[in-house]
């Protein structure tokens, strides 16, 4: 049985009975036992999946009603909550954690019949760009498990990447859906802000954050994205998106489309292979019949600086209510007083978290506030109303998702700065709430390169179009593993 | 800038005990310089990002039952109240 196929053949297969959902999940999960010691993309598995395939399978069999995701396994993020499983954000301060409530994303697949086969790893509290902050250790790059996969969300994209699911939902604040899509040669959407409800999501950064879907293709990540859109009343910041179906008319194409390539991603530091092959998108995209144009976005340079101000401000703010009182690991409130046990308690925080409450409490102390915090909301406000002079121009940009290839587990964990800067491509979709995706696009070094797309805001038609369009032109070889 | 009193000072406002407060002194030195460039970006504008809501987009003031039993996982407590340590 081939894993390796995509969420409209798997559908098919089921509808037409050649496959069962009780036979891929189990041949899904002896995948995830043979290659996962390894990868590491998983924190917990879902030890139902069986049982609930079956009962896909037996209400298949009497004809009745059944969900549009007809059984097809998929990995949550370990940030967003789940009933029947833990929760843990990768964090030793949720390690036993299980929710009281599904989020929203979650009800809206298993109403439509997912099975949810496990909860992926991540940076601890979706904090990092490797998933190397794990509090359960690191996953690992299925091109070669040398390489980081990317993060935050990297047990994501290592699982849809090594057939160990068909999709995965992953949750993107500064670039942690399309960081491990391009790292792991997938598919990832960061949608446009409020599209999609972050009820049960974790809050790391509220203002920047949104849920995202990654696949192996850009017709199953809008596949997905059908289900889980759309306004919800637990998130008033949800939009109204009137509900297009966004897998329909997916082979648009991109002829007589403008694309603005931006001059501040694609030039120093970045790798030469990148360079490369943004060169071959450019021509891939021409000979589609779209316009190629360089554009310069110079409020791009400090979107770094505007980023990890504002996240680790929101940071320090959110992650205030984890005081191990109501939820939390074993840790007895024998002997001590109030605020000494919870500043003990919090001391299991990893590195990475306490790095940026330490900058996010200094950011935003007297004195400080309109230097950083401020100013950095004032860089956010340039970057969209530059952003949006552009899409007046324009009707995408082009960039590469990540400014390098995927480098060594290790490499670059004693330089946060480092790892920060390798977000430089992505953030600005973050701060300004358009809609961005990596699209899979070349492999050099036996690595893998992702081209990323961004359009306005809600464009996410046009957006998954031209993905669409560029995925087509590509010819990738299989995942090694 | 940044030294060991301000590391301490931080972590009492963040509520979190830190063993080596020297560990972090050379790395949010290095990111808050790295931030400094914010201070030097010429902005003319005043206007900041904001999310708009009206009214009409909050759901009606009514009781609605929540059937999700909110403390059922809760830890640590006692007779339905949570264990919380002694406040001096």
């Amino acid at each position: 049985m081939n894993l390796a196929i995509s969420i409209s053949q798997y559908t098919q297969q089921i509808r037409d009975g050649t496959l069962s959902v009780e036979e891929f999940i189990a041949k899904t999960l002896e995948r995830i036992n043979n290659v996962d010691k390894t990868l590491h993309a998983f924190i917990s598995l879902n030890e139902n999946a069986v049982e609930q395939a079956k009962q896909i399978d037996k209400k298949l069999k009497v004809k009745e009603k059944v969900g549009s995701c007809l059984g097809l396994p998929i990995s949550i993020k370990d940030n967003i909550c789940t009933k029947e499983m833990k929760t843990t954000c990768a964090s030793k301060m949720l390690e036993d954690f299980i929710s009281p409530y599904d989020a929203t994303v979650i009800s809206k697949l298993k109403i439509q019949d997912a099975v949810i086969i496990g909860k992926a790893n991540l940076d601890e509290f979706a904090m990092g760009s490797t998933t190397e902050y794990s509090y359960f250790g690191p996953s690992r790059n299925p091109w070669n498990p040398d390489y980081v996969p990317g993060g935050s969300s990297g047990g994501s994209g290592v699982s849809v990447s090594a057939n160990e699911c068909l999709a995965s939902l992953g949750s993107d604040t500064g670039g942690s859906v399309r960081s491990p899509a391009s790292f792991c040669s997938v598919v990832g959407l960061k949608p446009t802000y409020g599209l999609i409800s972050r009820y049960g999501l974790v809050s790391f950064a509220n203002s920047i954050e949104q849920i995202g879907p990654l696949a192996r293709t850009v017709e199953d990540v809008a596949f997905i994205l059908n289900i889980i859109a759309g306004r919800d009343l637990h998130d008033n910041t949800t939009i109204e998106n009137g509900n297009p179906d966004y897998t329909k008319d997916l082979d648009a194409g991109v002829s007589g489309k403008k694309i603005g390539i931006v001059s501040e991603m694609v030039g120093e530091g970045v790798d030469k292979e990148v360079q490369l092959s943004t060169k071959d998108a450019v021509s891939s995209f021409e000979k589609l019949g779209a316009e190629c144009v360089s554009i310069s976005l110079d409020s791009a340079k400090h979107s770094v600086a505007a980023y990890y101000t504002l996240a680790s401000a929101e940071a320090s703010s959110n992650l205030a209510r984890f005081d191990n009182l109501r939820y939390g690991f074993d840790f007895s409130v024998e002997g001590y007083e109030y605020n000494q046990y919870i500043s003990k308690a919090r001391s299991n925080f990893g590195s990475e978290v306490t790095r940026r409450m330490l900058l996010g409490a200094f950011v935003l102390s007297a004195g400080y506030y309109g230097k950083y915090y401020q100013k950095a909301q004032k860089v956010r406000s340039l970057i969209k109303s530059q952003l949006t002079e552009s899409f007046k121009k324009v009707d995408l940009l082009l960039a590469p998702t990540m400014p390098i290839l995927p480098f060594k587990i290790g490499e670059k964990i004693d330089d946060p700065l480092k790892i920060y800067l390798l977000d430089i491509n992505t953030i600005i979709a973050n701060l300004s709430g358009i809609p961005a995706i990596s699209v899979p696009f070349a492999i050099a070094n036996g690595l893998p390169i992702g081209m990323q797309l961004f359009a306005n805001s809600l464009q996410e038609k046009q957006l998954l179009q031209a993905a669409h369009a560029l995925y087509k032109t590509t010819n990738l070889p299989e995942v090694p593993i | 800038m940044v030294d060991r009193k301000e590391i301490e000072h931080l972590s009492d406002l963040i509520k979190i005990e830190i063993k080596d407060p020297q560990k972090y002194i050379a790395q949010v030195e290095q990111i808050l310089n790295y931030f400094d460039r914010l201070d030097k970006v010429e902005i003319t504008t005043e206007d900041l990002l904001r999310q708009e809501l009206s009214f009409d987009q909050l759901r009606e003031d009514k009781f609605v039952p929540c059937d999700d039993n909110l403390i059922e996982n809760l830890k640590k407590t006692k007779e339905n109240f949570v264990r919380a340590p002694k406040m001096d």
